[in-house]
């Protein structure tokens, strides 16, 4: 039996309709894995869907701001492809917004999606009657941002930072079940959101954020893989910690 | 709430699946009733009575209704 392999298991990935997320679900089925999809738009989440590696997947479309919601799509998930083994949470926000613009509302709007959902499927999917316990594990997509700042950063570095502390509370309160519970941090990846970044840059700007990344921008399969192999019992002794992934960013 | 909501509640939050949880089970025997277990009692106790215990409140206690009387059995509803 390969270690790195996610044979046999169930992995539930939010925000799989494009970027880090749709990677992680792609990844996640080439391994072996049966995977859930939850993102807001169908037409995406389908696009995705058709991109698996076999059979059994499933979508749920579901806004991830309405909170409320969250133990349902869990609830359903189980009901369908059975109890979940892991759980990536790659839904996020991300935003470049000075100081200046921002209020309650927007700091809001990225803790919902960023931190609640994910702390809201945290709480529900590791019940035992919605978890296979023996060897699960939960990944959490932050970012570098989450331990290093940047202007423009503020929101969605809080919101990052808080990702990769609340995951460490979670692998105390989870280890007693055999839960792990890891963060990874990306530095700049290529996805349709960093495009969007990129797009509102000149030139000199896009260059000098490509040139503090001595190994250049990441692709979103190197961030799937490490998702990959946090899920797997290849890591079954790794549980509280945050995986740098940043091409040598934080290095310097 | 009465007590055997309180102790379907119990139950619930514990996740408890081998055993049936009566008044007189003892809460040492329940797999459940480690440090996180505490914390699980101690927030619903205070969510649904507004009421402070202690972890060393809780291990002084031996069964379910020894819970139930240290919330004070007056504050259950009659079933």
């Amino acid at each position: 039996m390969n270690q790195f392999s996610l044979s046999g298991k169930h992995v539930l990935i939010t925000g799989a309709s494009s970027g880090i997320g749709r990677q992680c679900a792609v990844s996640c089925s080439e391994s072996g894995a049966t995977v859930t999809l939850v993102a807001r738009n169908t037409d995406r989440l389908k696009e995705t869907e058709s991109q698996l590696n076999g059979c059994r997947h499933f979508s749920v479309a579901q806004d991830l701001s309405e909170l409320d919601a969250i133990e349902d799509v869990v609830k359903s998930t189980v009901k369908k492809n059975g109890k979940i083994d892991g759980f990536i949470h790659a839904a996020g926000i991300e935003g470049t917004e000075p100081i200046t613009l921002l209020n309650a509302i927007k700091y809001k709007s990225y803790f919902d999606i960023n931190v609640l959902a994910g702390l809201e499927f945290s709480r529900f999917l590791t019940k035992k009657k919605y978890c296979n316990t023996s060897y699960a594990s939960l990944v959490f997509i932050a970012s570098v941002m989450g331990t290093l700042g940047q202007p423009g950063k503020i929101a969605y570095s809080a919101s990052k930072g808080a990702l990769v502390n609340a995951v460490k509370s979670m692998a105390l309160e989870f280890a007693g079940k055999n839960i792990r519970v890891n963060s990874i941090s990306p530095g700049i990846v290529l996805t349709p959101m960093t495009e969007n970044l990129f797009a509102s840059l000149d030139a000199d700007s896009k260059q000098a954020i490509i040139n503090m990344h001595p190994l250049g921008i990441g692709t979103v399969t190197d961030v799937a893989n490490a998702c990959i192999f946090l899920l797997s019992d290849a890591a079954k002794w790794i549980t509280g910690t945050n995986l740098i992934i940043d091409g040598g960013y934080s290095a310097k | 709430m009465t007590k055997k909501e309180f102790i379907d509640l119990f139950v619930e939050e514990l996740e408890i699946e081998n055993t049936v949880v009566k008044p007189e089970t003892q809460l040492n025997e329940l797999e459940a009733w480690d440090s996180m277990g505490h914390m699980i009692v101690i927030g619903l106790v205070s969510e649904n009575f507004d009421l402070k215990i202690t972890a060393s409140d809780l291990k002084a206690l031996q069964s379910v209704d020894d819970l139930i009387n240290k919330i004070g059995a007056e504050k259950f509803e009659s079933e």
